[in-house]
């Protein structure tokens, strides 16, 4: 993915490959909610005969899409910053600043990955399912949990890259 | 602290975590979540995030953005996208900004009905926005007209937030409609304005005008029927109610990938390209709707709104004032929330404040139809207005070359015509009801 | 003087709605009166706190509310046994039907509700489709139609009836019906205000008033139940004086009054009655739900038949105490 991937280190090559596969997991996802939805709106259209319940498997396919695809964008620092009011601090103090933000970021994750754990034995306890197809929403929370997990890694790397002031992955 | 402090606080925690340089989604899940924890404790917090984020990444009508992001990566990485524009450019290249007023006007359809300003954006500038690059826009007039373009839609019917609004305060939903073409109009005639003003002023924003003949844009269009074909079909199924927008996203996505793979303009490599975009890009905006869903109810919780609603209620200024004063607060709160965040959360307090004031002698019925379309306005300037507007944030996220301070310069011919209309609208309430009156 | 303690009541619904106005708010104005304005409410309408209508249940069990007032309905499988109540045509008085509602609660089903402080047990007046462009007189005219309905017992049954049911809260229904994401949807009057569904449809086919409602939907209201320990024995008692039976009528029969309300909005559409002779012919189509219903039920260690047998019973006895 990048020009010098030579020079990586093997855990960030390593890190890299999972947020790919996380990512590509999602996509997967995405691509069969799709095919599930034309197939309904096919079937809807032409014979009156939609897939029952299109509507709850593209919204528990969409929990596992967004939390596998969350440790990608970490990886490739794509969640937004404002530069505006830092441009003139030197390129270290910058990624001290970095640093700071993806620990802020790897705490906000964790605690998210940590709820969800608990929301998805909750949920499995009292039984809860989609409506039509009665699929049990514990498991849409169950796969939302590698996404996120990798994203407390991810974020856990960076802090420790960026803090040490080594030029942290995906830079 | 009370509750107020607390509120007041949680804002400030926020503007000085972004400049900081934290993440814009971090930056506001932290104050989020320590006020959340300081106004209704632990346990209540713990709970809260337990069912949230699932309720909140799980939402129907959201799943469209990694979907039509998809969808654009594939045009983007099959080739359809450039094609598509080649074919736009020849038709619109003729004037210089017209590619830039194009993509306003594509926001704007597409902003009517998909219900968010963030999903308007991120969606069109998915494909417009290289585009426009490649044919040499500057990064500050490309990112600021889609950034801008993409608060249009919520003037223009069927807008689901103009419904929330009539729902929530009783109104007609024809004659909310109704009330909206007009300052629609103008937002659109403004936005135009905006762009040949930049274009006269600093031309090297915007690629020479290149009037194409008659035969270019024929075999442009030769090119690019298909991909043409499946917008169209996308978007006018989405707009005549056959399907709804995730449904139209899902077979944008599929067709366009069957295209690409029957031209074949597909391999491996481009696809887990397309995958990739499609990550990243919906990885951030999901990332700040979690951020901004914790900061909103902890602003919920802390009734900030209300008491704000309450003050201004007790402080017996006069209705202009108190309508200045009312705007100031939409562009803070635009820092944060998108438009159905903030409707939801300050028109039940703040309606009864503005319908106990005389504006112009107006009634009941015209007031509340009045304030909508100014409240719906004010709260799209806040999702641009500098120095944190959620939408130019989303944007800029999309842009990786374009720094922050570039989209915000851009973004001013825009503002200050949202301003001036802003000022009309207030002046002459009849832009705003005499069509509401001629119709009904 | 005590502190005053403040209940952070959380619902779906805006607060321009008919549910707030004939019996959220005027419960609180109650509560704060007779303890003297040292016990309030401080409401958040619209999901202003955050999560989604099927999360309010939770919520309030976990306190990120105190009082709540939610559908089990909308959580599939999570209260089994109040779904009885959700079968077609089983009430026909929604006072009645709330009264008995509460009863079932208390004899069958208190284990589905043991992490809250259950305050009012309640059921809406009778579901009337709502439609865009057909006027629903037959199960024909359903066929291909896309519904909103609230329920998976609803949804299957209209499916059954041969529509093709969406489900989604109630907030949503109007967002949908002006998109036509959706042709119609099955609601009682009460909620035609909130979503404004009369600006939206131009048909609404009820049934035969004096036939038992084609659906119903249950409703709880109910309190975290460490916030209810908390009170003071007084607060308690003020509380307590207002829920139970009681309330749970006075809720039903509020929401009588908030269909007739509804239903005023709707005079410049075309109203059809559906016929007792029509829906004899739906009965015969509801019967094997019910049947599956109740096999469900046993194959998860319920005593299906008796739950339903129960919930009839209790249905017919409070319909002839209020009769
Ligand atoms: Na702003
Ligand atoms: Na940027």
């Amino acid at each position: 993915m990048q020009s010098n991937i030579e020079q990586m280190r093997p855990i960030e090559r390593w890190l890299g490959r999972l947020c790919d596969i996380s990512a590509s997991i999602g996509g997967t996802v995405l691509v069969s909610m799709a095919g599930m939805t034309v197939a309904s709106v096919i079937g809807r259209t032409f014979f009156a005969n939609p897939i029952l319940g299109d509507v709850e498997l593209v919204q528990l396919g969409s929990a596992v899409v967004v939390a596998s695809f969350l440790p990608y964008t970490q990886y490739r620092r794509a969640n937004i910053i404002v530069d505006f009011f830092t441009t003139g601090l030197s390129a270290r103090k910058q990624e001290w600043l970095d640093g700071l933000g993806s620990l802020l970021y790897t705490l906000m994750l964790a605690l998210i990955c940590w709820r969800v754990a608990v929301g998805c034995i909750d949920i499995r306890a009292t039984g809860e399912a989609s409506m039509l197809m009665n699929f049990p929403l514990w498991i849409a929370y169950l796969l939302m949990l590698p996404g996120l997990a990798l994203a407390v890694v991810i974020g856990l790397y960076q802090t420790l890259c960026q803090l040490r002031g080594e030029a942290g992955v995906a830079a | 602290m009370n509750t107020f402090s607390i509120g007041l606080s949680m804002f400030g925690g926020m503007l000085v975590l972004m400049a900081l340089r934290a993440p814009i989604a971090v930056s506001m899940f932290v104050p989020g979540a320590l006020g959340y924890l300081a106004l209704s404790g632990w346990l209540p917090l713990l709970s809260h995030l337990k069912g949230a984020v699932y309720g909140r990444v799980s939402v129907y009508d959201l799943s469209v953005i990694p979907l039509f992001m998809l969808m654009g990566a594939l045009a983007v990485q099959g080739g359809l996208a450039r094609a598509l524009f080649d074919f736009a450019n020849a038709l619109l290249g003729r004037f210089r900004g017209g590619m830039a007023m194009a993509g306003v006007l594509a926001c704007a359809a597409f902003g009517s009905i998909s219900g968010s300003t963030v999903a308007t954006t991120a969606t069109i500038a998915q494909v417009a926005y290289p585009q426009m690059r490649r044919i040499d826009y500057s990064g500050r007039l490309a990112t600021a007209a889609l950034a801008s373009g993409g608060t249009m839609g919520v003037l223009l019917p069927p807008s689901v937030t103009l419904m929330v609004y009539a729902i929530l305060t009783e109104q007609n939903i024809t004659k909310m409609f109704l009330a909206a073409y007009v300052p629609a109009l103008l937002a659109a005639i403004g936005y135009m304005l905006a762009i040949m003003v930049t274009v006269r002023i600093h031309p090297e924003q915007a690629p020479a005008a290149k009037p194409a003949s008659l035969r270019e844009v024929v075999s442009y269009g030769k090119q690019v029927w298909h991909i043409a074909l499946i917008f169209g079909m996308v978007f006018g199924g989405i707009y005549g109610g056959f399907f709804t927008a995730t449904e139209g996203a899902a077979i944008g996505a599929l067709l366009t990938f069957l295209i690409t793979l029957v031209t074949r303009q597909m391999s491996r490599a481009k696809l887990i390209s397309a995958v990739r975009t499609t990550a990243q890009t919906s990885g951030m905006i999901f990332l700040i709707f979690l951020g901004a869903d914790m900061i909103n109810a902890a602003l919920a919780l802390s009734q900030l709104p209300a008491q704000l609603a309450d003050m201004v209620g007790h402080l017996q200024l006069s209705p202009l004032l108190v309508m200045a004063g009312l705007m100031l607060f939409y562009v803070i709160l635009g820092c944060v929330m998108d438009e159905m965040s903030m409707i939801l959360l300050t028109v039940p307090t703040l309606f009864p404040v503005i319908m106990g004031l005389d504006f112009f002698g107006l009634g009941m019925a015209d007031k509340s139809l009045w304030f909508g379309i100014l409240i719906l306005t004010v709260c799209e300037i806040g999702m641009i207005f500098p120095p944190v507007g959620l939408n130019v944030y989303i944007m800029n996220g999309l842009a990786r070359d374009v720094p922050m301070s570039e989209t915000y310069k851009g973004v001013i011919p825009f503002l200050i015509t949202d301003v001036i209309r802003l000022g009309l609208l207030i002046a002459f309430p009849g832009l705003a009801l005499w069509l509401v009156h001629l119709l009904t | 003087a005590d502190p005053v303690v403040t209940l952070k009541l959380h619902f779906h619904l805006p607060i321009s709605s008919l549910a707030n106005t004939l019996f959220i708010t005027p419960w609180c104005e109650k509560i704060a009166k007779e303890s003297n304005e040292r016990m309030k409410c401080q409401i958040y309408p619209s999901m202003q706190l955050g999560g989604t209508p099927a999360q309010l249940y939770e919520q309030v069990r976990d306190g990120v509310a105190d009082v709540v007032w939610a559908l089990p309905g909308y959580t599939a499988g999570r209260f089994p046994m109040v779904e009885a109540f959700e079968l077609p045509f089983m009430m026909q008085s929604p006072e009645a039907t709330s009264r008995a509602l509460w009863d079932y609660v208390d004899q069958f089903a208190r284990a589905e509700f043991k992490d809250v402080k259950p305050l009012a047990f309640h059921v809406h007046g009778d579901g009337v489709f709502h439609t865009t462009s057909k006027q629903v007189r037959t199960s024909a005219d359903l066929k291909g139609m896309k519904l909103r309905a609230p329920t998976r017992l609803t949804n299957k049954f209209i499916a059954m009836l041969g529509a093709t049911p969406v489900s989604m809260p109630v907030p949503q229904v109007g967002d949908a019906l002006a998109k036509g994401v959706i042709d119609g949807a099955v609601v009682p009057y009460e909620v035609v205000p909130s979503v404004k569904i009369q600006e939206l449809v131009k048909y609404h086919s009820e049934t035969d008033p004096a036939e038992p409602a084609f659906y119903t939907s249950t409703f709880i209201f109910a309190m975290n139940k460490a916030k209810y320990d908390s009170l003071p024995a007084d607060l308690k008692k003020v509380i307590d004086h207002n829920s139970g039976v009681e309330l749970s009528g006075q809720i039903g029969k509020a929401f009588l009054q908030a269909d007739a309300e509804g239903k005023k909005l709707t005079t410049h559409n075309t109203t059809y009655v559906i016929p007792k002779a029509e829906l004899d012919n739906w009965k015969k189509v509801a019967e094997p739900l019910k049947a599956s219903w109740v096999s469900e039920m046993n194959g998860k260690g319920y005593n299906g038949q008796q739950l339903l047998n129960g919930a009839k019973a209790l249905i017919a006895k409070h319909s002839a105490a209020i009769k």
